[in-house]
């Protein structure tokens, strides 16, 4: 009786530990989610790191910023009023503080902004982009959650331009009281998440904030790993050794899927197009010309044939949500195509290339390779769409990414007639539309024009927002119609997300933790 | 000791050399201007841009601005890093023992397993043992660097989880980066052994160590193996730049933080200064470890003089 006793407790001693040792590792927190970057961050110092913005953007916090879906929305601010064209009045979230406990609040705007300035003058910094955008004069604090922002010039877009990382608001205390050498790799933020440490190769572990202004972060615990390579990134992903990954080459995709990844196909707000270098070739000054490269295009088939379907075909001067939904893309149309270029005076010659006075319909063609999603074979497909209609690419050359980003530098100086091209996001319809503004750095095939300079003038200074989806959409459809570019996609996002994780992808690609982790299991 | 200046004039030659490649590297690629300032210049005017031009000095002609470099570089000064905030050379310095603790393990690795297996080779010509080491040799040296650490990332990271993908922290890290790195030298060093082996044991003192009755391990590791080192030691100096140049690939597939990874980086992120930094560091180390090298020879052979 007594040993029987002596088993039935040992067997329910052994079956509470067995159980304590089953539920212990349900109960264990899950470990870190490790995202994969490309680039080892060179500081965490807003106003001196350039390379790691999506960490930056999940430590500091700005006073406006991108929501998920692109639109500029209040941060640190809780609101910003006009009080006439240069003076601008910024209310401050209550109750908010830095990680290190210290307030937010008028002092550390005016600190912020005074900072930037005094780092700019002394050419400290890499404030160009920053500061070159939010030109302001200078911040007063008017009480202790307002603060006055006075401009230099008017601007209309002007929270559009806080929403940059160099502009994060910074502690007063802890980054005055310390050496900008010494806070680079020790920075205290505001953001969702909080630094815990940093060493090359073994990446930047954060940890969720408890008094993050939009609440604590679902994901407690991350690492951001620095990993160049694309073929390791998805090696990491495969081995479960990573949590999530961008830009996923889609020619790996089902490759990833099988190994039990997930792949999220995301639309982007990388547009792609082949830019028209305005002015080196007189029959490419003809718009007829150009809406009939245009015409002959099926950039259907393209995104079916080598994308499957996970592109966008569309005229996306403008990006979401400011685009004008109702305008199409130029249809596959090779008959109308053709009628444009004979009204045009270009007939097809012998070999069925077309000519006007002696000149044959002939360009040449820069591709790169490796920069985009298939560009060089799409550029192929081009040349054979614009042959079918008595267009010929003489010589299609493809060059470097390194060799196309110093043209581009250069404002597209040394491309040839046509070249294919992308953009990223401004977020704001009057930044896309620099894209063809013909004293913008950005408009790379020197596309002018009279008529859409007044438009862009007049949209560029008009402070009443009611007006500006109008704007916007007739400066769009003027454009498209123009054709100073050859439409083509957006291209897709691929994201390589391990099966415990829940990502929400962002249209511009980035991943500021705090916003696109939406949780983990083990 | 004409012979040692020499050949120091000649390290120094060298050197010089790649720092013209390194200088003009920036100049090549176009308007350094441009290029550093990047989409940074869509919101400058152009008076801005002029004056960072000036604050950089690339508004002087490019001689000035070459001499200006190179005494700058004597000194250690090679500019600050637009990316690093700090001077290029500190960045380069402190990425350095990173990727000599690489080349130095793939160094002692190669050495290791090449030269054991050279050995083996060459005292059982075309026996089974020699055929596989042949074999294992050609595989080593034709097989692309990068293509080999894919597949030992399959097999070793993704299929059996022995070793970590990439990254460092701990010795498990520097496994297969060391091996994919080693894998070149450890092919070559080990089909010079055994050539350089097998050419010695057909000579005359061998076979008279034999006639006199030692035994077959001294004869192969006194007499064989001492004269055959010298084309290995002349193979193991150039290896060193290898080891040092191939980093710059490997370090980059395993996310190794060393100079060869922060090279690449600086290439993406137009941080000239850093690249030069870097370029020219390497060609330094490897200049002065060849150097060295060629004065080990005396002591390897005493009968090669510097004089001669």
């Amino acid at each position: 009786m007594k040993l029987t006793r002596v088993v039935r407790v040992s067997v329910l001693a052994i079956g509470l530990a067995l159980g304590a040792l089953a539920v212990a590792p349900a109960m264990a927190a899950p470990r870190p989610v490790v995202v994969l970057d490309k680039v080892e961050p060179d500081g965490f110092d807003p106003m001196f790191a350039s390379s790691n913005v999506n960490i930056m953007l999940s430590i500091h916090e700005t006073l406006f910023r991108l929501d998920n879906d692109g639109k500029v929305v209040p941060a640190v601010a809780e609101s910003i009023k006009q009080l006439d064209p240069l003076n601008w009045e910024i209310k401050i979230r209550p109750g908010l503080v830095f990680h290190n406990d210290e307030p937010i609040n008028a002092d550390a705007v005016v600190f912020t902004f005074d900072r930037a300035t005094k780092l700019f003058a002394a050419g400290q910094g890499d404030l160009n982009f920053a500061l070159g955008a939010l030109r302001y004069d200078h911040a007063e604090k008017v009480d202790d959650l307002t603060v006055k922002l006075v401009m230099k010039f008017p601007d209309p877009i002007i929270t559009s331009h806080m929403v940059n990382p160099e502009l994060s608001i910074l502690p007063p205390k802890y980054y005055g009281e310390h050496t900008p050498e010494e806070v680079a790799f020790a920075p205290v933020g505001a953001g969702g998440y909080k630094f815990v440490s940093y060493k090359p190769g073994e990446g930047t572990v954060l940890k969720a904030f408890d008094k993050y202004r939009l609440g604590k972060p679902p994901v407690d615990d991350v690492i951001v790993r620095a990993v160049p390579e694309v073929a390791t990134r998805i090696n990491e992903l495969k081995a479960g050794t990573a949590d999530l990954m961008v830009g996923v080459p889609a020619d790996l995709k089902a490759d990833l899927e099988s190994s039990g990844v997930n792949v999220i196909v995301a639309p982007s707000y990388r547009r792609l197009f082949i830019n028209i270098k305005q002015g080196r070739n007189p029959a490419l000054a003809d718009v007829a010309v150009r809406q009939a490269m245009n015409y002959a295009v099926n950039c259907d088939e393209i995104n079916e044939a080598l994308f499957s379907g996970m592109a966008k075909c569309a005229i996306d001067l403008v990006n979401s949500p400011n685009n004008d939904p109702n305008l199409q893309p130029y249809p596959y149309d090779p008959e109308k195509a053709k009628s444009l270029l004979d009204a045009a005076g270009w007939v097809p010659g012998s070999d069925g290339i077309r000519e006007k006075d002696g000149v044959r319909l002939s360009f040449d063609f820069d591709t790169t390779k490796g920069s985009y999603l298939s560009d060089a074979e799409v550029a192929q497909v081009m040349v054979d769409y614009w042959k079918e209609v008595g267009i010929e690419i003489k010589d299609l050359r493809t060059i470097s990414a390194e060799v196309s980003s110093q043209m581009r530098a250069k404002q597209g100086e040394g491309f040839r007639d046509l070249m294919n091209s992308s953009s990223g996001p401004d977020y704001t319809c009057q930044g896309d539309l620099l894209l063809v503004q013909k004293d913008s750095g950005s408009n790379r095939m020197s596309w002018s024009d009279d008529k859409f300079e007044a438009m862009f003038k007049a949209f560029s200074e008009e402070f009443d927002q009611a007006k500006w989806p109008a704007m916007c959409n007739e400066a769009q459809a003027y454009v498209a119609e123009q054709a100073p570019v050859v439409w083509l996609f957006t291209e897709p996002t691929l994201y390589g997300v391990s099966k415990r994780l829940d990502y929400q992808p962002r249209p511009d690609g980035r991943f500021y933790l705090n916003l696109v982790l939406k949780g983990v299991t083990e | 000791m004409s012979y040692v200046i020499r050949r120091v004039l000649q390290s120094v030659v060298v050197v010089f050399g790649v720092s013209i490649v390194a200088f003009f590297m920036l100049f090549m690629t176009g308007d350094p201007t441009e290029i550093i300032l990047g989409d940074g210049a869509d919101h400058m005017t152009v008076q801005q841009i002029e004056e960072f031009r000036v604050k950089m000095g690339f508004d002087r002609p490019w001689y000035i601005q070459y001499a200006s470099f190179v005494g700058n570089a004597v000194r250690g000064d090679f500019g600050y890093s637009f990316t690093r905030h700090q001077p290029a050379f500190q960045v380069i310095i402190e990425k350095m023992p990173a990727t000599i603790q690489l080349a130095s393990i793939a160094f002692v690795l190669s050495l290791l397993i090449s030269i054991p297996l050279g050995v083996l080779s060459a005292i059982n010509p075309h026996k089974p043992i020699d055929r596989i080491s042949t074999f294992v040799a050609l595989l080593g040296q034709s097989i692309p660097s990068f293509w080999l650490s894919i597949l030992l990332m399959l097999l070793f990271g993704v299929k059996l989880k022995w070793l970590p993908i990439s990254g460092s922290g701990t010795w498990q890290h520097l496994v297969m980066p060391a091996i994919a790195l080693a894998a070149f030298p450890i092919a070559r060093n080990m089909r010079l052994t055994r050539s350089s082996m097998l050419d010695f044991m057909q000579k005359d003192f061998v076979r008279t160590a034999r006639a006199k009755g030692i035994s077959e391990y001294r004869v192969v590791t006194s007499h064989v193996l001492r004269n055959s080192l010298l084309p290995i030691v002349t193979a193991i100096g150039l290896e060193a730049g290898f080891l040092l140049g191939g980093s710059v690939i490997i370090e980059t597939i395993f996310g190794w933080p060393g100079v060869g990874r922060e090279i690449v980086q600086a290439i993406g992120s137009k941080d000239f200064y850093v690249v030069q930094a870097g370029v020219i560091t390497l060609a330094l180390i490897f200049a002065v470890v060849n150097l060295i090298i060629d004065l080990a020879y005396s002591w390897i052979d005493p009968r090669i003089g510097f004089g001669s």
